[in-house]
C-alpha cells in the first residue's frame, strides 16, 4: 500500500505568518510543535539546521503514513503524536503508526516537500506537478485525470474504462470497467502543487482481479 | 455555558480562516467533518485546536484531540473541558 502527502512551501510560509489581528498561526505558534511531535521528534527538530524543513518533512511523512493506515482499515483519528517518524538520511525514513512500520521517501526542492509511505517493497510510480487550477475541487479532478492518464498508458488500458471512487472512509480506489483494481493509489494537493502515487504492479496482477 | 447554537456560531467564527470549502461552511451543522467536508488542512486543524484552547481557556490533551474530527465531537470536548475547569 502507498500513501503520499505534499507540502507547498510558499503556501505554508504564507499561512504561517501573522493574521490580521497579528496572532501567530502555524508552526511557530507556541504549543503547535508540542501538539504535532513526540519528544523524540522535537529533539530532531531542535537539533536540525533548517527547522522549517524538518517540521514539514516529518509532517508530510506522518500524513502519508496515516493514509496507508486508513487504507489498511484503521479507524480515523486526529492525534499526530501517535505517529512517530525516524530519519535515516535526507531522503529515507521510517514511520511507526499503531502496529504498522512504514518506509518513507521524501523529496524536497524549493517548491515543495513530498513524502510517500509504503507498507511493501513494490515499486512506486509517482508524479508531482504544478496545478493549473486554484479551486480545490478542480485541483482534485485534475490530479485524478493525470493519474488515470498515466496509469492507462503504463498498463496499456483504455483511460475511458478507468475511474477513481472514494470509499466512505475516504480511501481512493481505482476501478476498471466498474471492477475495483488490486492497486493502491494515493493523491495529494496543497497550495499550487499536487501529485499522485500508485504501486507499480504487473499487468497480470492487476487483471487477475477482473 | 452558552447553548448549542451559540456554541456552533462561536466555533464557526473560529474556523473561518482555515476552511477551503465555502459551500460546506455555509451549510455547517453538527455532523460537518472538518477534513472531509470543510477540506481543512490537517496542520490547520492544530491551529483550530489551539484557538479553541485560547478561547475557552482549556487544555485539550492528545486523547481528546484524537476524536476532534467533526463539529459535534469538538462541541462535546469543549463542553467536558469547560465543565472540568
Amino acid at each position: 500500500m502507498v500513501g503520499n502527502d505534499i507540502v507547498d512551501i510558499k503556501e505554508t510560509k504564507r499561512s504561517s505568518s501573522k493574521t490580521s489581528d497579528s496572532k501567530t498561526i502555524g508552526w511557530e505558534r507556541p504549543g503547535f510543535i508540542d501538539k504535532l511531535f513526540t519528544p523524540k521528534e522535537q529533539g530532531l527538530i531542535t537539533a536540525s539546521k533548517d527547522k522549517f524543513t524538518t517540521v514539514w518533512k516529518m509532517w508530510s511523512m506522518k500524513e502519508s503514513a496515516y493514509k496507508v493506515f486508513i487504507q489498511a482499515g484503521g479507524e480515523r483519528f486526529f492525534n499526530p503524536r501517535k505517529i512517530e517518524c525516524s530519519l535515516e538520511d535526507l531522503e529515507n525514513g521510517k514511520v511507526k503508526i499503531d502496529s504498522l512500520i512504514l518506509k518513507t521517501k521524501t523529496r524536497i526542492n524549493e517548491n515543495y516537500i513530498f513524502s510517500t509511505s509504503t507498507s511493501s517493497n513494490s515499486e512506486i510510480e509517482t508524479s508531482i506537478f504544478k496545478l493549473p487550477e486554484n479551486d480545490i475541487h478542480q485541483q482534485s479532478v485534475f490530479i485524478r485525470q493525470e493519474l488515470i492518464k498515466d496509469f492507462s498508458k503504463i498498463n496499456n488500458l483504455d483511460a475511458d474504462d478507468l475511474e477513481i471512487r472514494k470509499t466512505e472512509s475516504g480511501v481512493p480506489l481505482l476501478y476498471f470497467k466498474d471492477e475495483v483494481l488490486n492497486v493502491s493509489i494515493s493523491m495529494t494537493h496543497h497550495g499550487k502543487f499536487g501529485g499522485y502515487s500508485f504501486e507499480f504492479y504487473s499487468k497480470e496482477i492487476i487483471l487477475k482481479t477482473i | 455555558m452558552s447553548d448549542k447554537i451559540e456554541m456552533i456560531d462561536e466555533l464557526k467564527i473560529l474556523i473561518k480562516p482555515y476552511i477551503q470549502d465555502e459551500e460546506a461552511y455555509k451549510n455547517l451543522h453538527e455532523d460537518t467533518d472538518f477534513i472531509e467536508d470543510l477540506k481543512i488542512n490537517s496542520a490547520n486543524l492544530v491551529d483550530i485546536i489551539l484557538d479553541i484552547e485560547d478561547k475557552y481557556d482549556i487544555d485539550i490533551d492528545n486523547d481528546s484531540m484524537d476524536k476532534m474530527l467533526s463539529v459535534k465531537a469538538a462541541l462535546e470536548i469543549i463542553k467536558i473541558k469547560v465543565a472540568e475547569k
